[in-house]
């Protein structure tokens, strides 16, 4: 059975690449701020296709199908053929490799399971976000709790972070997984949009603003 | 004695095949993605006549060209593109004294833009060109001549686009400058011998 699920692998590699359709044209577009409003220059941004050919192994065909960096006005446009068989489709904001940002001054963005409803009229427009200066961080570490068996789908956090996962299509179960702690500014309220399974339970959702202080903080969930 | 002159009309069409293979320099024009975001890098192309009627030669050609790609961000992530067209036309050659000649070229058909890495062909984009081109032969030595010229290529593809970027993606002008040989395969009589 091994022997077979490596065959069935290997000749996934070989013939199952990722399609394109050539005359359909997707664009990713955004505006990049800093945390005083200012546009920043340079940030480099990305867009990327995956093929997951196999769900046991985690063999996958990834491809950078554009790239470029943001203009004077913090703008940036990002044009490519359209991906037919794609598993995800992602937009790293001053990313490289989804653990450390390119500029190591700001922090970075992934936005993740981009879905062709987040596209309509085969444009993406993320509008303006912002990138924090990574200075005096403090640790926040979310704990979800259930007085029954559960599991969390995903999650999804809005303020001031570091690192920040967006999975545009939450019912689709989470490529990146929080590693806590998260590093986040101080002194701000952070935005968390779960969502977990109970037993014999259909996907549910939550949401919960955590105020941070200047001091690094464990919050609790209970769902 | 008296004779009879019997006088033939002359007939409009000429078997007279000609074949021209050339290469070409490439540069892609105008505010769309083969203009701003490509380098024409080289081409080549073949078309054969095998008749003419009214003096108008009638053909069909291949055309292939090269670009690579300067702007990523606009183009995708691709290594370079490939402009192919296969096309019906018209010329009418103007000699300009023995040696030299001139044919204005008037010719449509069908495109491919292939996008390409080393490795993988990222999509392709279809649709319809018009050629208006022209060349300056001279004839080195029956049947062969060398020529050199320039065509203008206007192509349209059928794409799908946000509204506001269909005119960068649904069209494209090349202008390639070209030079190769001619074949003059063979020249039929057109007329009867008359007594």
């Amino acid at each position: 059975m091994k022997n077979l699920s490596f065959l069935l692998v290997f000749l996934c590699l070989i013939s199952c690449g990722l399609e394109y359709d050539g005359s359909t044209r997707i664009e990713f577009k955004g505006r990049i701020l800093d945390e005083a409003g200012l546009p920043l220059k340079n940030i480099p941004v990305k867009a990327i296709a995956e093929l997951r050919t196999d769900f046991i192994y985690g063999a996958h065909d990834s491809d950078v199908v554009s790239y470029g960096k943001t203009d004077e006005n913090g703008e940036f446009k990002l044009f490519f053929s359209s991906p037919i068989n794609e598993t995800d489709l992602m937009l790293w904001i001053n990313s490289d490799d989804s653990e450390n940002p390119v500029n190591p001054a700001y922090s970075q963005i992934i936005y993740y399971h981009i879905e062709e409803d987040d596209t309509p009229d085969f444009r993406l427009d993320i509008g303006t976000v912002e990138l924090i200066g990574l200075e005096d961080l403090v640790d926040l570490r979310v704990h979800f709790t259930n007085s029954t068996p559960f599991w969390i789908h995903g999650s999804n956090f809005e303020g001031k972070m570091k690192m920040k996962y967006w999975n545009m299509s939450p019912n689709l179960e989470d490529e990146f997984l929080y590693a806590y702690p998260l590093r986040v500014k101080p002194n701000q309220t952070i935005e968390v949009q779960y969502y977990y399974y109970t037993d014999n339970s259909e996907l549910m959702s939550g949401m919960e603003e955590i105020t941070i202080g200047n001091q690094d903080l464990t919050y609790e969930i209970n769902l | 004695m008296g004779g009879f002159l019997f006088a033939q009309e002359k007939s409009p069409f000429l078997a007279q095949p000609q074949l021209k293979f050339y290469g070409s320099l490439p540069s892609s024009l105008g505010d769309n993605m083969l203009g701003e975001a490509h380098d024409g890098k080289m081409g080549f192309g073949i078309s054969v006549s095998p008749f003419s009627i009214y003096n108008f030669n009638i053909g069909v050609g291949f055309d292939f060209t090269q670009y690579d790609v300067t702007e990523v961000s606009l183009a995708g992530n691709i290594d370079r593109s490939e402009l192919m067209i296969v096309y019906g036309f018209v010329s009418y050659p103007i000699e300009l004294g023995e040696k030299f000649a001139m044919e204005p070229k008037l010719g449509a058909g069908g495109t491919k833009l292939r996008q390409k890495t080393s490795s993988e062909n990222l999509g392709n984009m279809k649709g319809f060109s018009f050629l208006l081109a022209t060349d300056l032969e001279y004839k080195i030595i029956p049947p062969l001549s060398v020529f050199v010229g320039a065509d203008f290529i206007h192509s349209s593809y059928n794409i799908q686009a946000h509204p506001e970027n269909e005119k960068f993606f649904d069209q494209s002008q090349v202008l390639n400058i070209h030079l190769g040989l001619k074949f003059n395969l063979f020249k039929a009589k057109s007329e009867t011998d008359t007594k």
